[in-house]
């Protein structure tokens, strides 16, 4: 889905719902309908040779599913895990994939109206990713489009991307 | 319209198939001398249904084909047509011609028309070449051509065509006349009987006038063979003629009475057999299976969670709650048995195109064996059954053509002229065994020695029978002394080798000189389990399918050498083994890991591969679930899948071909470092 789309979506009457989290002291949000469910952290089994963001594998009710940790992907804050380290499962293009986040917030509604552009600094997310921003309260957070991330060739979660140079390379290529 | 139709193609091509595979097993099974009426009752009926369903479906080709069939059917059916071993070869060979034409349809091609053609021609004819016997046997029944015999099951659900009656009538008059009313009437109609438009214009002016002459010396019987003539027929038959033909008024009402008053009983058996076997089974998308498989895995897991968390209440209650939880456990265990049995079905599936090969194959090389077929009620996993075919067809194939000698040899050697080739499954606990066993001649020592050398395979010094054996399973080898089209190209044997490790199976060959050759393929029950043996590097435990393991081994001191810096290679009884440290090619900090000499050697051969893989510990042997790792990830080198232990944690399972492949590079680069 476009970023078009997605505003032509959200500029609906109603507006859409974000689901808002938080990476060290940043607050985004993504659309709530790609969260399957979330759940505490828990331990995770190692990949092989896989970039330190992506923690490993857990079993979500039979289903092999990666976990991924956006603190270290984009270096914000400590990526520590206690009993209090939020997975975020997401289903995205038909996939699962876990999200490590520092909390989830709230839910929110937002209209077109109130999500401006982007700005070009100043987050850890490159602006590619993001939709645009929006007040909340006497907060500000960040809409991440979370699926052009996943499936991103950056993150090197899906096999087409993970072929191509900057994806994750195999030992002795 | 069209789209409406098309969801239900699948379902048509799918159950037109059965039908084929049906109708094969039971010709290849039929007695040819007492025939079983029910059974060809079956065969009729798969025609039948086949027709029919192309008719509604609009796939003219298989209509047409299989009309003429049921058509012969009928007649075989109702004893009117005599069944021999040539007509069992047409019916076989029609069966291929179906199958391809459900190929073409199935892949949205048009059939290969010629096929058709020649297919229901060469029915048409065996047919109209029976004719004379079947005028003879008249009393009994209608008269031989296909649309004759429509009528009288018209009341079934036969087209009924125009002119029957008209039919009917001029056999009143005169028998031979209404041989070629008919025959002219379908070509003008253009009817199904496409094929008779060529010939009939030609041929029937050629007959009548055959009649005439005939009529002139000797009456209606010859009559009869004249317009066997007419029919152009290859394999004309004709039997000799008992009583002349007079098929007079009374005669022919009487068949029709006759035939009409037993259709409907034939009818409603019919109806009813089909009805049970609908009832008795349903056509389910695999997903859904798969899906309830897993959901049951996990209700395993928890459940042996919760009996964990149950053990901890004491007093009253805790006793309550333990025995309600053990009722929970076997219910559980229960429901996964039942699920999982589900993907299963015996495998005769696989089993059932033999007969049919074996029969081919060896008319073919001018042999005579018998196919014995045991176990075919073993289950097996869907998935597997499918992958099963190939390679056992491959090994089929090559015993018939390798392994039964031909029968003159036979003879000098003092066995039956029939060689003997043995198709058997037994389930041995999580596995099942498939073996081809033949009482041929078994496989020559030397031969396949010199043969490797020859090809430069690799021969250990004075190798064991077995280790001799296993050399027709490497790449590039074949012993046959010339190549024939059946096998002998040398590809092959590795390949199905290479398959059957793919589905975690391994091949086992035993022979003896003069006695015979007997391979056992070993199989896992289904493809999502692995037998494995658990080991452990540092925190992180992975899966070693068992099949690739030969030995594990707590290295001796100085066993361990190392080579050129960091390589390093174990000494086991004379031979070097490359050692892969499990925790370099798996990432796991090297802190945790054992030193060599402390670890754990595991052996592993895969493929053309050997080495030892150094792991902390065994944790154990277990049979496991494989789950896909590319179905939310994507393939990760040197794994081969992920399963779930029993403590709802995930393992990796290792892809050991890869893993040789993986350590490699590795080595090099770090030894590149080194220098």
């Amino acid at each position: 889905m476009s970023n078009e789309e997605k505003l032509a979506r959200a500029a609906n009457e109603q507006g859409q719902e974000y689901l808002t989290f938080t990476l060290s002291d940043e607050s985004y949000a993504l659309d709530i309908l790609q969260v399957k469910e979330i759940r505490g952290y828990e331990a995770v089994t190692k990949i092989a040779n896989a970039p330190e963001f992506i923690k490993g594998v857990i079993n979500l009710r039979g289903d092999i599913v990666p976990v991924i940790d956006l603190r270290i992907k984009f270096n914000v804050g400590q990526a520590t895990y206690d009993e209090f380290t939020i997975v975020m499962v997401l289903q995205i293009q038909g996939r699962y994939v876990g999200v490590v986040v520092d909390s989830v917030s709230d839910v929110v509604t937002l209209t077109s109206d109130e999500i401006r552009p982007a700005p070009n600094f100043g987050v850890a997310f490159d602006s590619e990713y993001l939709i645009g921003l929006a007040s909340v309260g006497d907060g500000m957070v960040i809409l991440v489009d979370i699926e052009k991330l996943i499936t991103s060739d950056e993150m090197g979660l899906v096999e087409a991307a993970a072929e191509q140079p900057g994806g994750i390379a195999t030992p002795g290529e | 319209m069209s789209l409406d139709m098309e969801q239900f193609h699948e379902s048509f091509f799918d159950e037109t198939a059965e039908h084929l595979d049906e109708m094969e097993r039971l010709l290849m099974a039929l007695d040819l001398e007492q025939p079983d009426a029910g059974e060809l009752d079956s065969i009729f009926r798969a025609a039948h249904s086949i027709k029919g369903g192309s008719g509604i479906f609009g796939f003219e080709a298989l209509g047409t084909v299989t009309h003429v069939m049921e058509n012969l059917l009928d007649r075989a059916r109702d004893g009117s047509l005599a069944l021999s071993a040539d007509l069992m070869d047409l019916l076989l060979k029609t069966g291929d011609t179906l199958r391809a034409i459900l190929d073409a349809y199935r892949n949205q091609q048009e059939p290969d028309w010629d096929s058709v053609n020649q297919a229901s021609e060469a029915l048409e004819q065996w047919l109209t070449s029976q004719q004379p016997s079947t005028e003879n046997s008249g009393d009994e029944q209608s008269e031989g051509y296909g649309f004759f015999a429509a009528p009288a099951e018209g009341s079934n659900d036969y087209e009924a065509y125009g002119f029957f009656d008209e039919t009917v009538q001029g056999t009143d008059d005169d028998p031979s006349f209404g041989f070629f009313e008919p025959v002219e009437a379908p070509a003008e109609e253009g009817d199904a009987f496409g094929f008779f438009e060529d010939e009939t214009p030609s041929s029937t002016a050629v007959a009548n006038a055959d009649y005439i002459n005939s009529l002139l010396e000797d009456g209606t019987s010859e009559a009869a063979q004249a317009q066997t003539q007419s029919a152009q027929s290859a394999n004309t038959k004709p039997e000799p003629n008992d009583p002349p033909q007079a098929a007079t008024s009374g005669a022919a009402t009487a068949q029709s009475g006759k035939t009409a008053s037993t259709t409907p009983d034939t009818g409603q058996k019919n109806a009813n057999k089909d009805s049970n076997k609908e009832s008795s089974s349903i056509r389910v998308d695999i997903q859904k299976v798969d899906q309830l498989i897993n959901l049951v895995g996990e209700m395993v897991i928890t459940q042996s969670m919760l009996q964990e968390i149950g053990k901890q209440v004491e007093g009253a209650t805790g006793e309550r709650l333990e025995s309600v939880l053990n009722e929970l456990e076997r219910n559980t265990r229960e429901l996964q048995e039942s699920v999982m049995a589900v993907r299963m079905l015996p495998i005769s599936f696989a089993f059932s195109r033999f007969p049919r090969v074996v029969r081919d194959l060896s008319g073919k090389l001018g042999k005579k064996v018998q196919l014995v077929v045991e176990g075919g009620d073993t289950e097996l996993d869907k998935g597997l059954i499918e992958k099963l075919t190939d390679p056992l067809t491959h090994l089929v194939r090559n015993s018939v053509d390798h392994g039964v000698e031909s029968p003159e040899r036979r003879r000098e050697a003092g066995k039956p002229e029939t060689g003997t080739v043995t198709l058997r499954a037994i389930q041995h606990g999580g596995n099942v065994v498939v073996e081809i066993v033949d009482d041929g001649g078994g496989l020559n020592r030397d031969k396949i020695l010199e043969k490797a050398m020859e090809r430069g395979i690799d021969v250990p010094s004075n190798p064991s029978d077995q280790a001799v054996w296993s050399l027709v399973m490497e790449p590039g080898f074949s012993t046959a002394d010339a190549v024939s089209d059946v096998s002998g190209r040398g590809v092959g044997m590795d390949v199905v080798r290479q398959n059957l490790e793919a589905l975690g199976g391994r091949v086992d060959i035993q022979s003896e000189p003069g006695e015979g050759t007997s391979f056992f393929i070993h199989l896992p029950l289904t493809l999502a389990i692995v037998d494995g043996m658990g080991v452990s590097v540092g925190n992180e435990t992975f899966i070693v399918p068992l099949v690739n393991i030969l030995e594990s081994m707590a290295p001796e001191s100085g066993a361990v050498r190392t080579l050129g810096g960091t390589d390093q290679l174990l000494a086991v009884r004379d031979q070097f083994w490359p050692v892969i440290p499990l925790h370099r090619v798996m990432d796991v900090d090297e802190a945790q890991a054992k030193h060599p000499g402390e670890g754990i050697m595991v052996l592993v051969e895969s493929g053309r591969r050997r080495f030892a893989l150094q792991v902390d510990d065994l944790v154990g042997q277990q049979q496991v679930v494989i789950k896909s790792l590319e179905q939310n990830y994507r393939r990760v080198p040197g794994i081969a899948g992920a399963t779930i232990m029993g403590d709802g944690s995930v393992a990796l399972i290792l892809d050991t071909e890869a893993l040789a492949d993986l350590a490699k590079p590795v080595e090099r680069e770090e030894a590149a470092s080194h220098e």
